[in-house]
């Protein structure tokens, strides 16, 4: 079956659901691994097996998802279709296999194994950076999200041949002995580098779409690209090379960056004019309050006001935990049942009754996950920063209770492919369209 | 070849249903084929007159091709065919596949002057085929009937019906198309009638994805490929540059192709096996009998037929397309979804851009010359049930309807989405379009998306 014989205009459907069940099963597994690690957690970062858990997290749920989310939102946020599905398919197999290995060796603490886990991740972000820079290298205009996406794969980029660096100097020593200022700024790249300028930039296009607001504009678009296009760079070569000022001046242009982000944001949410928020732009507006208390504590950092493994990785989780992975489970609670939706039910639309997305979901899972994610995230907080283990693993169970509400929540809707296969007459078209539409 | 607008004198192909009788039990039987003869079909000397009424087209003489139900049910096929090949007709024919289809019956058919055997493939395993054609073993007898046909270097066609059970297989079949040898694949779109299901039918999008696929394929294969009841493949090649429309260098197609599109009653004539004439076997309106009538002035002549070849009298997108003299659309597909044979094709998704040319409205004897009136409060409480799924807001309350124009019959929609990236971009427009069709009265309907001037949130009421 060839897949591209019948090029479609349609956005793919499974193709990035593959992705965000991968990703949530990554992230059921994080939070578990949060209560199981709470020992390792109590104490230093620098330990194997938090590494391991931090990859899981970094590539197995946040890389993972936005890898899918991008395969589903450039073409709607950029108007672009993706250059190659099959191509994309093939990157998800290899990055699954590369998250794996890697993961699986830095629990062991192998780093041969390591080396060869991070080429094939890295592998499959150079195919993703290829697909998705194939898919916007025409795009009309280079708006503020097609520049922070196109920044974001660079960010991508640059984190993986630094991680892989950072990898490979286990085995065969090549870099400076100084460790720490080194994973510092992988870190800083990958959060500032890579996640970061991609929820901003999308977001700066979605969010208005689903809040129902104007698109933003005004100071903070310069704000937000400048702050992250100077502030990163300056960051991360300030920590490598522990030069203060320029580690400072990266942090403030970051902090501009962020404050121009939660502008837009407050803004969108003030004058939005749909009525009443669902559970995933709950999620999305609660974890932008996570960013404030990160932003201060990256700055103390910066000006060598905080310091501290514990308060490090209470750092990591503000950002992490909080921000990052609250706003990615609102917009998979936002883009999962679209996809399901579309798939099973938009040929049927106008020729007999559909149902809405609302009624796809489970208000009651969204909502148990919504309170156990928030509140787990900031009782980890508190637990980290303190460095007790007995809260840290309480902690862990309420997030693995969240996570397991958040699959709950995903599995609701992706149940109707299920259910919709399992009753089709024509089982063969259905074979056809996965692999048409996948 | 044919210059386009040949067909008023000649039709570009004769199919006679030679019988309705057929061993095999095809889900999909436009015939609603039986396994006895009826016995009433034409006779033999009845047949021999309609091939006399087949040359009397004139030359070129069209093309004619004996059909079925199984015409090997027929002893006599092989007397027709050779009186056929005398009379210098290019005669072709569509056997079932069947055992009786045996490389002596082949031969003989040969020797009689058979030009082309046409036989149908729906799947590219046993088990779709034999699924399709409702008999296990069909899928063996075809394949059987292909070798025969090597062997005996008779140039042959696939049939292959296109829609939901089989849709999947196209590509594997293009490569045993390539395999095979065939000299055209022939893709007939199902149109529901007889035993169709119109929900096997598949969407105009998913027709022009198709299309658009077949346009790459015919352009680099060997074979041609031609479709029947989706004449919009001429626009698809003609929007394409033409490139599939060129001979390319392999099997020589023994049978001329039309270089436009042949569809119901212009360019296709189709005799049932009671001698009915119709405009093609999907479109089973008669227009006469050949028992009664003469074949010539029943093509020529009868307002069926006129009318199917007036593209001035086409409705909806057709009547105003840019392409309409060489495509004109499915008139069976639109008889069989909308009743009407002049309404616009819905398996088409091509959105013309020549501005709409107002007719007359036709006065129907015995019926009302008045159209009952559509007013724009009908088609805005309508469009009140597209909803967007993710916003649950109809799109009049998002205020994504820019404009409503009315006209005898037909209603067009300027509309918008919330942002031109928006997946539901099809969906919607054929959201409202199903919407405002299910208005009384409403012929058709024209939904066309701008973004400009873009939405924004203060268009939303309320």
């Amino acid at each position: 079956m060839t897949v591209t014989a019948f090029p479609s205009r349609r956005p793919f459907t499974l193709l990035p659901l593959r992705y965000f069940v991968a990703a949530a099963v990554a992230y059921i597994g994080a939070a578990a691994g949060v209560a199981w690690l709470a020992p390792e957690l109590s104490g230093h970062y620098y330990h194997p097996r938090i590494l391991a858990l931090t990859h899981v997290l970094a590539l197995g749920w946040i890389t993972m998802t936005i890898m899918g989310a991008s395969y589903q939102l450039v073409p709607v946020a950029l108007e672009r279709p993706v250059w190659s599905e099959r191509l994309a398919r093939w990157q998800f197999v290899i990055f699954v296999i590369g998250v794996l290995g890697m993961v699986s060796h830095f629990f062991i603490g192998e780093w041969s194994g390591l080396v060869w886990g991070a080429g094939v991740v890295g592998l499959a972000c150079g195919l993703h950076v290829l697909n998705v820079v194939l898919s916007i290298r025409d795009v009309s205009r280079w708006h503020f999200t097609a520049r922070l996406v196109v920044t974001a794969l660079a960010g991508l980029v640059l984190t993986v041949l630094f991680g892989f660096a950072l990898g490979v100097d286990k085995v065969w020593k090549f870099m400076p002995p100084t460790l720490f200022p080194s994973l510092h700024a992988h870190v800083h790249l990958a959060l500032l580098g890579w996640v970061a300028p991609m929820i901003i930039g999308v977001g700066a296009r979605v969010y208005p779409m689903f809040l129902l607001a104007r698109e933003p504009d005004g100071w903070p678009e310069g704000a937000q690209f400048f702050g992250i296009v100077v502030g990163v760079p300056a960051v991360v070569t300030g920590l490598m090379l522990d030069v203060v000022v320029v580690t400072v001046a990266g942090a403030l242009a970051v902090s501009a960056a962020i404050v121009g982000h939660l502008v837009w944001l407050a803004d969108m949410a003030r004058t939005r004019k749909r009525p009443e928020l669902d559970w995933g732009l709950r999620f999305v507006l609660t974890a932008a309050a996570f960013l404030p208390p990160a932003v201060v504590m990256g700055l103390g950092f910066a000006l060598d006001v905080v310091e501290g493994p514990r308060l490090g990785l209470a750092y990591a989780v503000l950002v992490i935990g909080g921000w990052v992975s609250l706003t990615i489970v609102g917009m998979t609670l936002k883009i999962v049942p679209f996809l399901v939706w579309y798939r099973v039910y938009a040929p049927l639309a106008g020729r007999e009754p559909v149902p809405s997305l609302t009624d796809l979901s489970s208000p009651w899972a969204e909502r148990a996950a919504y309170v156990l994610l928030t509140a787990g995230t900031l009782a980890l907080v508190v637990a980290t920063a303190a460095g007790n283990a007995g809260w840290i693993r309480v902690s862990g169970l309420v997030l693995t209770g969240g996570a397991v509400a958040f699959g709950v929540a995903i599995g609701a809707p992706l149940s109707r492919l299920i259910r919709r296969t399992a009753v089709a007459p024509n089982g063969r078209l259905l074979i056809f369209e996965r692999k048409r539409s996948a | 070849m044919r210059p386009t607008g040949a067909f008023d004198q000649s039709p570009f192909i004769v199919i006679w249903e030679t019988t309705r009788a057929c061993a095999l039990a095809c889900v999909h039987c436009r015939a609603d084929a039986m396994p006895r003869r009826h016995p009433e079909e034409l006779t033999t000397d009845e047949g021999k007159a309609l091939i006399d009424r087949v040359t009397a087209f004139g030359d070129p003489p069209p093309l004619l091709v004996f059909t079925g139900g199984d015409p090997l049910r027929r002893q006599d096929i092989e007397i027709l065919v050779a009186y056929g090949a005398s009379r210098g007709l290019t005669v072709s024919m569509t056997p079932s596949g069947t055992a009786a289809v045996t490389q002596a019956r082949l031969c003989a058919l040969k020797k009689a002057g058979l030009a082309r055997l046409a036989v149908s493939l729906d799947g590219a395993s046993p088990d779709v085929h034999d699924a399709f054609r409702g008999v296990r073993g069909s899928h063996r007898w075809t394949m059987r009937i292909v070798d025969h046909a090597r062997n005996l270097g008779l140039p042959l066609q696939i049939n292959t019906t296109v829609c939901r059970r089989t849709v999947a297989d196209l590509p594997l079949l293009a490569r045993q198309m390539h395999d095979f040898g065939v000299v055209l694949w022939a893709l007939f779109f199902l149109i529901p009638v007889g035993r169709a299901q119109a929900d096997q039918a598949l969407p105009s999008d998913e027709i022009e994805r198709v299309l658009e696929w077949a346009a790459e394929t015919a352009g680099h294969s060997p074979f041609g490929i031609k479709t029947t009841e989706a004449p919009h493949y001429h626009r698809v090649l003609a929007q394409r540059g033409g490139q599939a429309l060129r001979r390319r260098p392999g099997r020589p197609d023994l049978i001329g192709r039309a270089g436009r599109a042949v569809t119901d009653g212009n360019g296709f004539v189709f005799v049932d096996h009671l001698g009915n004439i119709c405009p093609s076997g999907f479109l089973p309106m008669t227009a006469g009998n050949v028992r009664t009538d003469d074949l010539v002035a029943v093509y020529r002549d009868a307002p069926l037929f006129r009318d199917l070849r007036d593209p001035s009298r086409l409705g909806g997108r057709c009547g105003r397309c840019e392409y309409r003299d060489r495509c004109g659309g499915s008139r069976a597909r639109a008889w069989a979804v909308t009743g009407d044979a002049l309404a616009e094709d819905p398996g088409c998704a091509w959105k013309p851009a020549m501005p709409r040319i107002e007719l007359p409205v036709p006065v129907i004897a015995g019926a009302s010359d008045v159209t009952a009136e559509i007013s724009v409060e009908q088609v805005t409480q309508a469009l009140r049930d597209v909803i967007d799924p993710e916003l649950g807001m109809s799109v009049v309350e998002l205020g994504l309807i820019y404009g409503i124009d009315v006209t005898a019959g037909g209603v067009s929609i300027t509309m918008t989405l919330t942002a031109a990236g928006c997946p539901l971009h099809e969906v919607m427009a054929d959201w409202v379009r199903e919407a405002v069709a299910k208005i009384p009265s409403v012929e058709h309907v024209d939904v066309r998306v701008t973004f400009d001037p873009p939405w924004t949130p203060d268009r939303i009421q309320g």
